[in-house]
């Protein structure tokens, strides 16, 4: 009897509730002139560079806002990576009504269903960093992995050059199931064909892991002694590099005569410390803050009405070198240093 | 005479005893009313209807994790059977399986490693935990195996209607997990197997000295969540539209487990329904959902979590002690 009585309660107050909710209407984020609600939608934020990128987008938003009569309003949720779960985040930025949603997907093909609810809602949907297998969104902000590997390539060709040396390059690559990855290579490999200043003389698949690039590389030096060059595909795993580099008597920096010459890509905290020491010759930048400013002015654009036609936006990073790597502004390596 | 007696009665009733064995049912009123006055616009049909959404996979999970703790068991390896059963029903489609094809390889594959845990479970007496939790490792194995890590799109129409579309406004996936919990419930609730389920959670010994089959019933139970796992597979790649490795990660036990857990499930067995564990991921769905709604930090969405977590498995050791 109590228990109905109980239950029977429960029920009242939630019907109360409901009714009282309900007056607040259908729209749950009620939409203000020039306020540009932007839903975001991470996979994950365990790395200090998605919140580098995040800080560096609220930021760069009060500059653009300002100079374009807008004010940005900012909706942030992270699945830890988990698909299903960030299905059900980008749910709920649909459910309110954001203006834009700006997604990095945890799963290319699984991001397809959330991109065209957003459509289905009338929202506006911008991947970040990586790319939608399936369904296009309205825009694409991220890398331009094939000209970072380039403009890299490219200041190491000069560099052999000046330094005479007849470069036998060890190319590490990343997970050739990683476009990004794959275009690194070919953008490597492009100078390589247009300028012959280096032969590859060995390419190892790391998968990404760092384990693989300890030993690739202590394989790699182990079968081909004459290797005097290095092409990481991302400085994130230098730390086994350079562990295998030391077993190997390899390890030193740039004016030694045993100096391994090494060309990278990103300048994350695992490579900055041995770029500004000179163990590492050239790499080009991972912006996270020009990623950042590209995704706000995109967001921009189609909270005016444009249509980018799924349009990528990629960012291309700046070359850094043991000169200049602690000279460069916004360097989120340097300013999230743990 | 028997006035006095029926007085006394009602007189003695144990308002904490009857707050205890209907906590979840609290919980959920008081969740609602209180998202309801922070967050205007809760109440809207679209986020009634996401939330429900939502839950429908995850809830079918639950019902399965219900079973195996009522015997006093745990079951750590839902995630990969769902991965594992989703990735081998799209596989199919993609070589040309129409979708009672697909959906039997769900149900089928998910019952299979049921049944695996099941008998090492009950019938080799192997411990619950090392036995599930080899099985999430070896099935997440197949699952990077079989894909590369590279996701499977499912175009199929119509299994992508059957799971994830809708009948009017409300969505398919609800409707099933309605009748699915109406199934569940009286299974529990009337069936023999279901009472046989209670007795073992309750105390193994005597339930075998009693006569219980107590090994096919732990079979049973593990073999239920294998397929209530295999079921979900269906909900979530036709959500998706598509089939990954990273949908079996090992994060989504902890969803799983405080579902049941909130929704009254008792870790300990022998106590919990399958329509508490269901108000449970309800529960468990709508403080992610107010969280996003009510734009609370993502580092504040993981304390609240863990409190309300905490706070349920201190109701269950009170009950239980009681």
């Amino acid at each position: 009897m109590n228990r109905k009585v109980l239950v029977i309660a429960l029920a009242l107050m939630l019907v109360t509730s409901m009714m009282w909710a309900n007056g607040s209407g259908e729209q749950s984020e009620s939409k203000e002139d020039n306020v540009i609600v932007v839903g975001l939608a991470w996979n994950e934020k365990m790395q200090s560079l998605v919140q580098a990128w995040e800080d560096y987008m609220k930021m760069y938003s009060k500059e653009y806002g300002e100079e374009n009569g807008v004010t940005f309003k900012w909706v942030v949720n992270v699945s830890d990576s988990d698909p299903i779960q960030q299905a059900s985040n980008i749910d709920d930025l649909i459910a309110l009504n954001v203006d834009v949603i700006v997604a990095r997907p945890h799963d290319a093909a699984a991001i397809g269903a959330s991109i065209r609810a957003a459509h289905n809602a009338g929202i506006k949907f911008v991947t970040f960093d990586r790319s939608s297998d399936g369904v296009k969104p309205d825009a694409h902000v991220g890398a331009d992995s094939f000209n970072q590997a380039v403009s890299t390539a490219e200041y190491f060709a000069e560099l052999l050059t000046e330094n005479g040396v007849d470069g036998k390059v060890i190319e590490l690559m990343g997970d050739l199931r990683d476009i990004n990855a794959v275009q690194r290579s070919d953008g490597w490999h492009s100078v390589e064909d247009k300028t012959d200043a280096w032969e590859t003389i060995i390419q190892v698949p790391t998968e990404w892991n760092p384990e693989k690039f300890r030993s690739g590389t202590a394989n790699a030096l182990e079968a081909y002694p004459e290797a005097n060059a290095m092409f990481i595909a991302s400085d994130f795993a230098f730390s086994a590099v350079q562990s295998a580099l030391e077993a190997a008597d390899r390890y030193y920096p740039v004016g030694h005569p045993k100096h391994v010459w090494i060309a990278t890509q990103d300048v994350n905290p695992q490579g900055f410390d041995a770029m500004k020491e000179g163990y590492i010759d050239v790499a080009t930048t991972y912006d996270a803050y020009f990623h950042a400013v590209e995704l706000v002015e995109v967001v921009g654009r189609l909270y005016k009405g444009e249509d980018l036609g799924g349009e990528a936006f990629l960012v291309a990073g700046r070359v850094a070198t043991p000169e200049n790597v602690d000279k460069l502004d916004y360097m989120w390596t340097k300013e999230y240093a743990e | 005479m028997d006035r006095i007696v029926f007085r006394r009665v009602s007189k003695s009733v144990n308002w904490k005893k009857l707050l205890i064995t209907n906590s979840s049912v609290i919980a959920l009123a008081i969740i609602f009313c209180w998202i309801a006055l922070v967050t205007p616009g809760f109440f809207t049909t679209r986020n009634i209807i996401n939330v429900l959404n939502q839950s429908a996979a995850l809830g079918f999970m639950v019902i399965g994790i219900t079973a195996v703790f009522i015997t006093g068991g745990i079951d750590l390896s839902i995630p990969s059977v769902m991965a594992l059963s989703g990735i081998l029903a799209a596989m199919a489609m993609q070589n040309g399986a129409g979708i009672m094809m697909a959906v039997l390889i769900s149900i089928l594959v998910g019952l299979f490693l049921g049944l695996i845990n099941g008998y090492a479970i009950g019938f080799l007496r192997m411990i619950p935990f090392v036995v599930t939790l080899s099985i999430q490792i070896i099935g997440m194995g197949i699952c990077v195996w079989l894909t590369s890590k590279v996701s499977i799109p499912i175009s199929n129409g119509t299994y992508l209607n059957a799971f994830s579309g809708k009948i009017g406004i409300i969505p398919v996936s609800v409707i099933y997990l309605a009748f699915m919990t109406f199934v569940a419930t009286v299974l529990a609730k009337k069936s023999i197997w279901g009472r046989w389920l209670y007795a073992t959670g309750i105390n193994i010994n005597t339930a075998t000295v009693s006569g219980i089959p107590t090994r096919k019933v732990l079979l049973g139970a593990y073999a239920w969540s294998g397929l209530f796992a295999g079921m979900a597979s269906l909900l979530i790649t036709s959500r998706l539209a598509s089939a990954s490795s990273t949908m079996g990660q090992e994060g989504v036990v902890l969803n799983i487990v405080s579902s049941a857990v909130v929704g009254g499930v008792s870790f300990q067995g022998g106590f919990g329904t399958p329509m508490g564990a269901v108000l449970g991921t309800l529960i468990i769905t709508l403080i992610s959902n107010s969280m996003n709604m009510m734009q609370i930090s993502y580092y504040m969405t993981l304390i609240v979590k863990g409190i309300v977590i905490i706070t349920f498995v201190c109701l269950d050791s009170i009950r239980h002690r009681n």
